[in-house]
């Protein structure tokens, strides 16, 4: 038994000094990040000083482009959506932003990461490497998954799956990025029916995170408004009916061109079903211009 | 309790026709819960269907309740026990307490392997201490376990839930390349669950039975099954193979059992057409295989050391090729959209690109799908050559790299094992 313990402690001192040297040198990575995802979310994180903030999932990504919208408005844009992510992510990098200062603007596309029910330990993913740093971030993920309040004690861990990528923003200082924004080359060239959408269980946690968004943004003077870009044959905006009714109780602007028939019936301007590809995205973006201006004006 | 009875009043029976009537109305009830919640649902749907066809409607109230986890496993261990008693390969056990902790020994509870009475039962009355030995090794399983699950199981399961779920935007060599990424899947995801069982009950002493014995370099789908969820193979060759007549009997009746074993092994899998093509699939693999090479395969399977030749690879290349064939019914949820993905790889192959597979997927899959494959070869053909891979200090270095990898580049989410669904 003692020799097994002895083994244990020696293999765990091994991997603590691992752990710290690996820290060390992801930190300094981080730290210097130029291209790609990881230097994009450390300009939120850190540097962003935009009039205008845009944030949501893949469908705020790829739909929104903040050129147009700072032609349009004479304002400073950056669009901060990200793949595959929603409240959850959107929040903790909301509050990094009001920790530094208050856009004048925030703009929020709703989209299922929002409401239905999921695994949201996913959604905490992009922001571990923010973890020792900021206190809101923190408590954040500290909500979302409890454990995490121990092993983020690992730098392997708090940089899982994101070396590689840190190690490229270092290595190459290029971006595809405009301003925060991805732009979608390709065009639908198949048939789709009528967008079946999925069966909406709603997810407690992420209400709470959409109702703090609120609340934070109130409370720091920013404007915000939620909107939900187009969909390719959809049919009913019955799925973020719930979102909805809470833009209404807490008093949020809420556009919704989910069923939009100008943009939703028109192959040409999507890559799948529900991403709008270039061409869709500016004129979706030309279209939004004067909502955005009356939330703006209010 | 039904099967802890079952075994006594059966044990304490003399007369055989009774003694068989008893065992089965036992193993009936014992399978019943497994019958109620696993297949209500389906055989209400496909009797409705067929009726509907039949221009006739009768609805029956679905159910609407939470399969138990594990109880296609814990099920079939408990109506082992009672044929088990009934072929008098075990004594009835007497403590109720030990025959729960033999049913519900929380190692295998989950997704097996499925022990039997003979095996387990004497493990669980023995008094254990912790050995060095023990320990060591349970530990090295649990931790090659959990690399090949969080590591390859659930990171090739990102790349390939994309491609099944929208297998329409995909061109054919995509799709067939995610066929192959999907066999390494369940390969890595099952048998890691199983490495990580049977390593948290060797460190507490208990030997469970080895659940996978390097399937992927088996050399025929007859060879596959002596090494794939090994377990259950032996449960299913006990119990249903055997019983139905087995190999002592003519060709054709040997091919029909053959069949019909594997088809209660797609049908344990799940209740979907999916997995009754899937185990037909195999059970008429291996009829082709013996009708062709017949008492060769036999011999061959004799043999406990395999030898690396060039025909035995071509072999293993069929025998994989075949068997991730059959696992596209597998994963799909409907034939027609396995029909449907198939279709694409033959008529639709297009151009293979590596999108939607991250950098960190290829990174983390380089690394470690190399060293899994080394691992297997080594231990299959050259266990005793490659010696400096039994030197202590690279046997650490090589611990402590799985470690520290598995946390940075594993997939540490809440996702499940593929298994817990069966």
């Amino acid at each position: 038994m003692k020799k097994f313990i002895a083994y244990i402690i020696l293999f765990a001192g091994i991997f603590i000094a691992i752990d710290v040297c690996y820290g060390v040198v992801c930190d300094y990575l981080h730290e210097n990040a130029k291209g790609g995802g990881i230097a994009k979310r450390k300009y939120v994180a850190c540097d962003t000083n935009e009039d205008i903030i845009l944030f949501g999932s893949s469908r705020m990504l790829h739909h929104y482009n903040p050129m147009i919208i700072e032609d349009s408005l004479g304002m400073t844009c950056f669009n901060a959506g990200e793949d595959g992510n929603g409240i959850i992510m959107s929040y903790g990098f909301m509050k990094m932003i009001l920790e530094r200062y208050s856009p004048k603007m925030i703009i929020y596309d709703i989209h299922k990461f929002d409401y239905n029910l999921s695994d949201n330990m996913q959604f905490i993913n992009l922001l571990k490497p923010f973890y020792k740093d900021h206190a809101a971030v923190r408590d954040l993920i500290e909500d979302i998954s409890p454990a995490d309040k121990y092993k983020m004690k690992s730098s392997l861990y708090r940089y899982n799956s994101l070396f590689i990528r840190v190690l490229g923003s270092v290595v190459s200082s290029s971006s595809k990025y405009q301003k925060g924004y991805l732009p979608l080359e390709n065009t639908m060239d198949y048939d789709v029916d009528v967008y079946a959408e999925e069966e909406v269980v709603l997810d407690e946690v992420k209400l709470k995170y959409l109702r703090r968004f609120i609340h934070d943004c109130k409370e720091k003077g920013v404007k915000l408004a939620f909107f939900v870009a187009p969909v390719y044959l959809s049919s009913t905006t019955s799925s973020h009916a719930a979102v909805k009714a809470l833009a209404e109780e807490e008093g949020v602007p809420f556009f919704d061109y989910y069923t939009y028939e100008k943009l939703t019936t028109d192959k040409d301007l999507f890559e799948d079903q529900i991403h709008l590809n270039y061409k869709g995205a500016d004129e979706y973006t030309r279209l939004i211009i004067p909502n955005i201006r009356e939330v703006l004006n209010k | 309790m039904v099967c802890y009875f079952g075994g006594k009043i059966i044990s304490d029976l003399s007369e055989e026709k009774r003694k068989k009537a008893i065992c089965t109305v036992f193993a009936l009830v014992g399978l019943l819960p497994l019958l109620v919640f696993k297949y209500y649902n389906f055989i209400n749907e496909s009797l409705g269907s067929l009726l509907e066809l039949a221009g006739l409607r009768f609805d029956m109230p679905g159910l609407n309740w939470a399969i138990p986890v594990g109880i296609s496993f814990f099920t079939f261990q408990s109506v082992g026990y009672v044929l088990d008693v009934y072929h008098k390969r075990v004594e009835a056990e007497k403590d109720l307490i030990d025959f729960t902790l033999f049913i519900g020994f929380f190692p295998q509870v989950l997704s097996g392997p499925i022990s039997t009475a003979k095996n387990l039962m004497p493990q669980i009355k023995d008094q254990h201490t912790f050995t060095y030995q023990a320990g060591k090794n349970g530990l090295k399983m649990l931790l090659w376990g959990m690399f090949l699950k969080l590591v390859i199981a659930d990171r090739i399961g990102l790349y390939v839930d994309t491609i099944y779920t929208n297998y329409i935007h995909y061109s054919g060599a995509i799709c067939l390349f995610a066929s192959v990424m999907y066999t390494i899947q369940i390969y890595c995801d099952f048998a890691g669950y199983s490495l990580m069982a049977i390593g948290i009950a060797k460190t507490l002493d208990f030997d469970l039975i080895n659940n996978f014995e390097r399937p992927y370099l088996a050399a025929s789908v007859t060879e596959f099954w002596k090494r794939w969820h090994i377990s259950l193979t032996k449960w299913l060759t006990t119990h249903v193979y055997i019983n139905l007549g087995g190999n002592r009997c003519s060709k054709f009746r040997q091919y029909v059992n053959i069949m019909m074993t594997f088809l209660v092994s797609g049908l344990w899998h799940g209740a979907n057409f999916t997995f009754i093509v899937w185990g037909a699939l195999h059970g008429l693999f291996q009829i082709i295989e013996k009708a062709i090479f017949g008492d060769k395969l036999k011999e061959e399977l004799k043999q406990t050391t395999a030898t690396f030749t060039l025909v035995r690879l071509v072999r293993m290349i069929v025998t994989f090729s075949l068997v991730s064939f059959a696992w596209i019914f597998f994963r799909m949820p409907t034939i027609s959209d396995a029909g449907a993905f198939i279709g694409r790889i033959i008529f639709d192959f297009g151009k293979f690109e590596l999108d939607p597979l991250e950098l960190v997927a290829i990174t983390a899959l380089g690394v470690s799908l190399p060293i899994m494959i080394l691992r297997e070869v080594r231990e299959e053909f050259f266990r005793s050559r490659i010696k400096f891979l039994d030197n202590r200090i690279v046997k650490w270095i090589f611990y402590v790299f799985l470690f520290c990898f598995m946390i940075t580049m594993g997939v540490l989410d809440s996702g499940q094992f593929i298994y817990v669904n069966f």
